[in-house]
């Protein structure tokens, strides 16, 4: 099971090294990995349950997979479309710049998707989620010389990853009341959990969360800006991302998070948006200028569909009914055939013609026989026609939808008539899509170069899969109903297949073909009159994405203006300001009681060296140059490692010794390279810099005091004493459980708290990188 | 700083802090030392070089810029704890368990006792020096 997630990532970070040796035929190793992965959920069709690995136990963070028909079919899809992908993108990135990173993010992608949709904790499925907008990201802006593609991608990352962040505070949400992060656990009783919600009032906010989670990764209004400008990518991961994979996390949640969350606000909001966003993305499509802006459009409008799929209530007229969710369900499989096989053609014919621009093709049909049956078919699915498999799904959502009409009536019969509207739209855009085979071709046009096998592959599969769903209509609905949702009994009582007489749900399909077709003879003449409103429509959501990032932008500015100054000594006092402030408010917080402090007399010899202490320190303030400064310091660093060896603690003192006198050389060497003399400062700013250091200096008192104070457990003290050294007596030639020491410090150090003093020694390691960075960054002449 | 005086003076003091440093790193399991320390001295050691002799000599006596050796310093000591820290997981016990082993007594040393621990501390050591020396040349540049 976590072969199937963790083979990815290993095979991303293998393509570094495997790249200088097979080029672009790492598109093969891919390819393989994916079809290992494809082949292992194959496997597990017909399964379902959970597995649990404990990874953070103390914070109740467990690597838990759960299997059930939802899982495995998003799962399929991902796999099984990388597979294409990478299959395909073997010959169409041959005439593009090529790198590792490329098919090491591909993998990365896929392997998240694949965690997303089987991992069964809420904390690793956010981290994955996380991760396919990350790696989203470095795909999007392959291309990452063009400015478009670079804002294109940080678009994306922005809207996908503001989902990320509500989708956190959620499942947060969703751990405050019920201490789980446990998917198997809320999906064994999702009504009760429901009940728990709706009762502490959380379960509003928790709704809002997921549900604007799983719309802006699904690309719907008003998150669904980022999807056509997202087209700049490389085809095969358009393909991949934005029609099978990226997308459908987001109706993946919602199908997931649908027994959990489905009720009458879930619904409307579901339907609301789903309606919505297909109406208006459809009219997108229709007026948009390239293949694949076409292609964006269209799937946040199907997406739109799926959402009102599963935005259908449980029950209708007091009849539970597993409808909406199996018809959503089968409609992302539909979609995610058809809609890949078309961005794999709009690939084709950029490669093949070199144009993306829809007028300017025309009558591809001569050149690309094959290509050009398999657009008709395809399109015809996405228009829904019958009897291809898009109609089949479509009658099912419609089904529900007529349903949900009929059993509420009023504004309610507006959806059913939105909806035949988008779903004419989609005829007249799947129309244009086909239209580009025929016609009679512009001269200009280059001429075809033969077609590589890798591209037209995937492209035939594809196709073939969507005419088999025709003839097995029953199959992915079956793989669904394994979903184990109490309300999926109904299942076997669902018509799938050809009406048998003329239903309401098969009047809207008729009507809409029929309204399209008219509509697509006419929408030339109809945008032309239209065209003095369009910029605005098709722009407005864009326009305020940005103006909210260059609002952000200059907001940051300005703060980073008032707070971290070029000057160093801005930075600190604002780092060292709210590190005591918050330390102190902490204490006072704490231990109000904190006054009130016994501790061991105080000695004679103590008092000696803190009161030479204390006058170096004095020293250090008074002295009028470096050299002086630095040697009044050092006398106090000495006299500190000295208090340390009358404590008892000789390690500490030499650690002391030595690093003071590295200190002490470390001035020697760049003493040259400062100014002579602090020179003369403000009095404003000596009063601040004065109250500053006072207050770090009483916060650090009170630290000391209260962590000198606060009593240890003699038994920890014992522990140490007793096993740092050998054992008394022993058989064995290596021992783990004791030390093997005699100096308790260092044993401690080295072996049993060995995880802090990793943790210490990266800070080090750290510090010393950032001090690099600072330093090579300051320009000679800095003021700092 | 490029004296006589002090070139004499790094030249014989030097040797001496890095011996110190090694007899240091070595008892650090049973007596005052460790890897920290000795990294310490190691870097005053080598500033006094600096100081000494300015950076382009030892460059070449190296062969090797000394920032790329300190940054592979700095995560060659890293890595080697994460390994040797990572073996007791195949062995089914927790991230850097350490382990010691007993030698059979063995004639003029008597009984060893060597730790695992040891090459923890080596990890410790190189961190260190790697980071300390990063900065000093960052520094100094």
């Amino acid at each position: 099971m976590a072969v199937i997630i963790f083979l990815p990532f290993l095979a991303a970070a293998f393509t570094f090294f495997i790249y200088p040796v097979l080029k672009e035929k790492t598109a093969h190793f891919a390819a393989f990995i994916a079809l290992i992965c494809a082949f292992l959920i194959l496997n597990l069709i017909g399964t379902t349950g959970s597995i649990s690995i404990p990874l953070i136990s103390s914070l109740d963070i467990h690597l838990r997979f759960y299997v059930d028909g939802l899982s495995i079919l998003v799962g399929l899809l991902a796999s099984g479309m990388g597979l294409l992908t990478f299959i395909y993108s073997f010959g169409y990135m041959k005439t593009k710049t090529q790198s590792p990173t490329y098919y090491a993010s591909l993998l990365v992608f896929m392997g998240s998707m694949l965690g997303i949709v089987f991992s069964a904790d809420l904390i690793v499925l956010f981290v994955f989620w996380e991760l396919t907008s990350l790696s989203s990201y470095l795909l999007i802006g392959y291309f990452n010389h063009e400015s478009s593609s670079r804002s294109a991608a940080k678009k994306a990352l922005v809207i996908t990853s503001l989902g990320g962040f509500f989708m956190l505070l959620g499942f947060l949400l969703i751990h405050s009341l019920t201490g789980s992060f446990d998917l198997t656990f809320l999906l064994s009783q999702p009504e009760s959990i429901q009940f728990i919600l709706r009762e502490n009032g959380i379960f509003l906010p928790i709704l809002f969360a997921i549900i604007i989670a799983g719309a802006s990764k699904s690309a719907q209004i008003p998150f669904h800006i980022w999807l056509p400008s997202a087209m700049v990518a490389p085809t095969p991961v358009s393909a991949f991302l934005h029609s099978a994979a990226m997308v459908k996390a987001g109706v993946y949640i919602f199908g997931r998070f649908h027994p959990i969350l489905a009720g009458d606000e879930w619904s409307l909001i579901l339907i609301t948006l789903g309606i919505s966003t297909m109406v208006i993305t459809a009219f997108f499509a229709i007026i948009s200028t390239t293949l694949k802006e076409l292609l964006a459009y269209s799937t946040a409008s199907h997406i739109g569909l799926m959402l009102i799929g599963f935005g259908i209530p449980l029950t209708l007229n007091g009849v539970p009914q597993s409808l909406g969710f199996v018809s959503g369900s089968f409609h992302l499989f539909n979609h995610a055939l058809f809609k890949a096989t078309l961005f794999l053609i709009a690939g084709i014919i950029t490669y093949q013609v070199g144009l993306n621009t829809i007028s300017e093709i025309k009558g591809l049909r001569k050149k690309l026989p094959l290509t050009a049956g398999f657009a008709v078919f395809a399109s015809l699915c996405m228009a829904g026609f019958p009897p291809t498999s898009g109609f089949y799904s479509k009658e099912l959502l419609f089904q529900g939808i007529y349903a949900v009409a009929n059993t509420y009536g009023g504004i309610w019969w507006l959806l059913p008539l939105l909806t035949i509207m988008a779903s004419a739209f989609a005829v007249v855009y799947s129309l244009r899509f086909v239209m580009i085979f025929f016609g009679t071709p512009s001269s200009d046009q280059q001429d075809v170069s033969p077609l590589p096998l890798s591209m037209m592959l995937p492209t035939s599969i594809l196709t073939l899969l969507s005419l088999l769903t025709i003839f097995y209509l029953l199959l992915p609905i079956d793989l669904i109903s394994q979903s184990g949702s109490p309300y999926l009994q109904d299942i076997s009582t669902l018509h799938v297949g050809f009406p048998a007489h003329i239903d309401p749900p098969l009047l809207m399909s008729l009507l809409s073909i029929l309204f399209g077709i008219v509509l697509f003879s006419k929408h030339e003449q109809i945008l032309k009159r239209m065209s003095s409103i369009l910029p605005f429509a098709h722009f407005s959501a864009d326009s305020i994405y940005f103006s909210i990032i260059s609002t952000l932008e200059t907001w940051s500015s300005s703060l980073t203006y008032r707070t971290e100054r070029i000057l160093l000594r801005t930075h600190i006092i604002w780092l060292l300001g709210l590190i005591a402030t918050l330390g102190l408010a902490r204490f006072i917080y704490l231990k109000p009681y904190f006054l009130m402090i016994s501790g061991p007399p105080l000695r004679l010899d103590f008092l000696v060296f803190l009161l030479i202490i204390a006058l170096g320190a004095l020293a250090v303030v008074r002295a009028n140059s470096h050299i002086m400064g630095v040697l009044f310091l050092s006398i106090l660093g000495f006299m500190i490692a000295v208090f340390y060896l009358l404590s008892n603690a000789p390690d500490v003192a030499l650690t002391q010794l030595a690093v003071e006198t590295l200190i002490l050389v470390v001035f020697l060497v760049i003493i040259g390279k400062l100014p002579a003399y602090y020179g003369d400062a403000s009095s404003p700013r000596v009063m601040r810099d004065m109250l500053l250091s006072l207050f770090i200096g009483v916060t650090i008192f009170f630290t000391v005091l209260i962590a000198t104070t606060s009593s240890v457990s003699k038994n920890i003290a014992m522990f140490f004493i007793d096993r740092a050294s050998y054992p008394p007596t022993y058989t064995e030639n290596i021992i783990v459980d004791y030390g093997g020491g005699t100096n308790i410090v260092n044993v401690i150090l080295v072996d049993f708290r060995a995880l802090d003093t990793l943790g210490e020694i990266s800070v080090v390691a750290l510090a010393a990188l950032s001090i690099l960075t600072i330093l090579s960054s300051r320009k000679p002449g800095d003021q700092s | 700083m490029t004296t006589l005086i002090t070139q004499t003076a790094a030249r014989i003091v030097a040797p001496l802090i890095f011996v110190t440093a090694a007899i240091l790193f070595i008892q650090g399991h049973n007596s005052i030392g460790g890897g920290f320390i000795s990294a310490v001295l190691i870097v005053s050691a080598i500033a006094l070089l600096y100081i000494a002799y300015g950076t382009s000599d030892l460059t070449r006596l190296l062969n090797i810029s000394p920032s790329t050796l300190n940054r592979r310093l700095l995560v060659s000591g890293l890595l080697l704890i994460i390994i040797t820290g990572s073996v007791p997981i195949l062995l089914n016990m927790p991230f850097l368990t350490q382990a010691f082993l007993i030698l059979p007594p063995l004639p003029f040393l008597g009984e060893l006792k060597i730790s695992g621990a040891i090459l923890f501390d080596l990890g410790v050591l190189f961190t260190v020096t790697g980071s300390l020396l990063s900065i000093l040349s960052g520094v100094s540049r």
